[in-house]
């Protein structure tokens, strides 16, 4: 094992990891303020995918420049399921909240099934690359990175730094938080609660959407992609703390070892084993995640 | 009373003799799969109905016990029976351990943590070359016999199906009327409040985990060897583990009678779908998702409080949260 390909490892690792953070971002949004768990959160991931695949492909939009395109109409998307499906449970049993995500889950992956076949599809390089300008691998002191991965990496990156501080700053991003925390409190103060659900959605759809678009620069798409980003979104938020953005950030590297090492040192198949491990002993030392932070 | 048992009566008659009043063997496979479900709803519906522990990973116990009977009978040529009586004991094994560190998770945590352990396992099952890998294992056809579990018509599995819904109603019947289903109830409305009232919900969740487990074992050596196939992807899949959970939740966890309603709508619309519409697209299952987030947001008791409504009297005691 030569430091080249020690490098390679972490470097790919925090690539990756970045692109997961975002994902689970999204999930730790929705969670934070309304303490709702979507199940199909993948989903809206796959959905993302294939709008990126379809502007391309259809229109000739490459993804940079369908990535507005594409985060606007996931944004109104999550607002639409929030308005239709997440509000009219909100009042009832826990059981209902679980389980209408889950029948959204059914019905967009096998929609997707139906829509789109269970073929794997890729952006074709001439998407990603933009006249060049991304293509091909650079060279860092011995370990190969591919250029999309790292142009992925920094837009997610950069966008998880708006998201926050569109939370710490904004009197939205307070109300939000202050929801999160408080939600009697809240409506006492005149926050409108309702909406801020609804905006939670909204946002949380968004930059699972964004990631979404990333991921699909360098990653297959099929209409089955969602599950196991579903549940590296759940390990990634428990690690970090339900609600916490920079905690997601850490939880989004850890996995991102955990996927690389898994995949180079034991065999692909058990990358989601070794991150599902790591996930199963946090849970049970540190329920509130490794950070705390979020809400019990 | 006395009219709900005549119409109890009449249904187990029905139900006795439907191989012999219907020839056609699409009806003896529906109805084969309704009573395969009805005992997965009825096993999910002690630990997510009665314990409120909402696992959404049964297809693990289903695929262990499925493994080891199927593995036995191909390498050693172990009878299926003695496959099922381990199979069943291992699945309730795993369940026990799977529950040690998980029932101290609550609500969604512990569906998350269920979710997962299942997928891992399966991941780590398709590249375990000894037991088939991403192959699966095939179960040869031999002629018709008893102690090999396996006949070339479908009545047979029928009745023993139907032997083994009757088996899962009456556990959940013996829970329901046990101070067991008195504990069960306690921790699911409010497990803190449970425990200074001096019940171990850690005890009482395990036993209602290994008879859950248990009963998800039965039913996926039946599945095995009425398929005589198995692969992490048909008996570990995550649809079975939702499609049983949902099956007791769409026709009301926490009764007796729910999972069963559950079952009887979801199976043969299922069933039929997939014979109009075809096997290879998946519409039937986004149907199906649709019909899930209307009883989610119209009725998210479970069908059955339509019942209880015609009937005008409680039909189960685990009803409200």
């Amino acid at each position: 094992m030569d430091l080249a390909f020690v490098l390679q490892v972490i470097i790919s690792a925090i690539l990756m990891g970045g692109v997961f953070a975002l994902i689970a971002v999204g999930l730790s949004i929705i969670w934070g303020v309304m303490e709702f768990v979507n199940f199909a959160h993948g989903d809206f991931m796959m959905l993302a995918m294939y709008l990126t695949l379809g502007f391309f492909t259809i229109l000739g939009i490459v993804p940079i420049l369908s990535l507005p395109l594409t985060a606007i109409i996931l944004f109104f998307l999550g607002v639409g399921t929030y308005q239709l499906l997440i509000k009219p449970v909100l009042k009832g049993p826990m059981v209902a909240q679980i389980v209408v995500t889950f029948g959204l889950l059914l019905f967009m992956r096998n929609m997707g099934l139906v829509a789109f076949t269970a073929n794997f599809r890729s952006l074709p390089a001439e998407a990603t690359s933009v006249g060049g300008l991304f293509s091909g691998l650079m060279n860092f002191h011995g370990a190969f990175i591919p250029k999309t991965k790292l142009v992925a990496f920094v837009l997610s990156l950069v966008f998880i730094i708006l998201i926050d501080q569109f939370f710490k700053r904004t009197n939205t991003g307070m109300a939000l938080r202050a929801t999160a925390q408080d939600r009697k409190a809240s409506e006492l103060v005149g926050i409108n609660v309702g909406r801020m659900y609804q905006l939670s959605w909204g946002l949380g759809v968004l930059c699972v959407g964004v990631g979404g678009v990333l991921l699909s620069t360098f990653h297959y798409i099929y209409p089955e992609v969602g599950l196991v980003f579903t549940l590296f979104s759940f390990i990634i938020v428990t690690l970090g703390g339900f609600g916490s953005i920079w905690g997601a950030f850490v939880g989004g590297l850890v996995v991102g070892f955990a996927d690389v090492l898994g995949g180079v040192v034991l065999a692909p198949a058990y990358k989601f084993a070794v991150a599902f491990t790591i996930f199963v002993l946090v849970l049970v030392w540190r329920p509130q995640g490794l950070f705390g932070g979020g809400q019990s | 009373m006395k009219r709900y048992h005549y119409v109890m009566t009449m249904i187990g008659l029905f139900f006795l003799l439907f191989p012999i009043l219907f020839k056609n063997p699409f009806f003896h496979h529906v109805v084969f799969m309704l009573f395969l479900y009805a005992i997965l709803a009825e096993a999910w519906n002690v630990i997510g109905g009665y314990a409120g522990q909402l696992s959404f990973g049964h297809a693990l116990y289903f695929g262990v016990s499925a493994y080891i009977s199927t593995f036995l009978f191909v390498r050693f040529h172990v009878s299926p029976w003695i496959g099922l009586i381990l199979g069943v004991l291992a699945a309730a094994m795993v369940g026990f351990l799977v529950g040690l560190p998980f029932f101290r998770l609550k609500g969604h945590y512990f569906a998350i943590g269920t979710i997962g352990v299942t997928e891992a396992i399966r991941a780590i099952i398709k590249e375990w070359q000894l037991i088939g890998g991403a192959v699966g294992i095939y179960i040869p056809l031999i002629p018709s016999s008893f102690v090999d579990f396996q006949w070339s018509s479908r009545i047979p599995y029928y009745y023993i199906g139907l032997a083994f819904v009757v088996s899962a109603v009456y556990a959940n019947y013996k829970v329901e009327n046990s101070k067991l289903g008195y504990y069960l109830r306690a921790i699911k409305m409010n497990e803190s409040a449970a425990l200074s009232l001096g019940i171990n919900p850690l005890k009482y969740k395990e036993i209602a985990m290994i008879i859950s487990c248990g009963f998800t074992g039965i039913a996926g050596v039946l599945y095995a060897q009425y398929t005589l196939y198995v692969h992490p992807d048909s008996v570990m899949a995550m649809s079975i583990s939702i499609d049983m959970a949902i099956m007791a939740l769409v026709g009301g966890a926490g009764t007796i009678l729910g999972p069963i309603i559950g079952a009887a709508i979801l199976i043969p619309l299922n069933e039929i779908l997939k014979v109009y519409i075809g096997e290879t697209g998946s519409l039937h299952i986004a149907i199906y998702g649709v019909i899930v987030m209307i009883v989610a947001i119209f009725q998210p008791l479970g069908i059955i409080v339509y019942l209880e409504q015609i009937l005008r009297k409680p039909v189960g005691k685990g009803l409200k949260e």
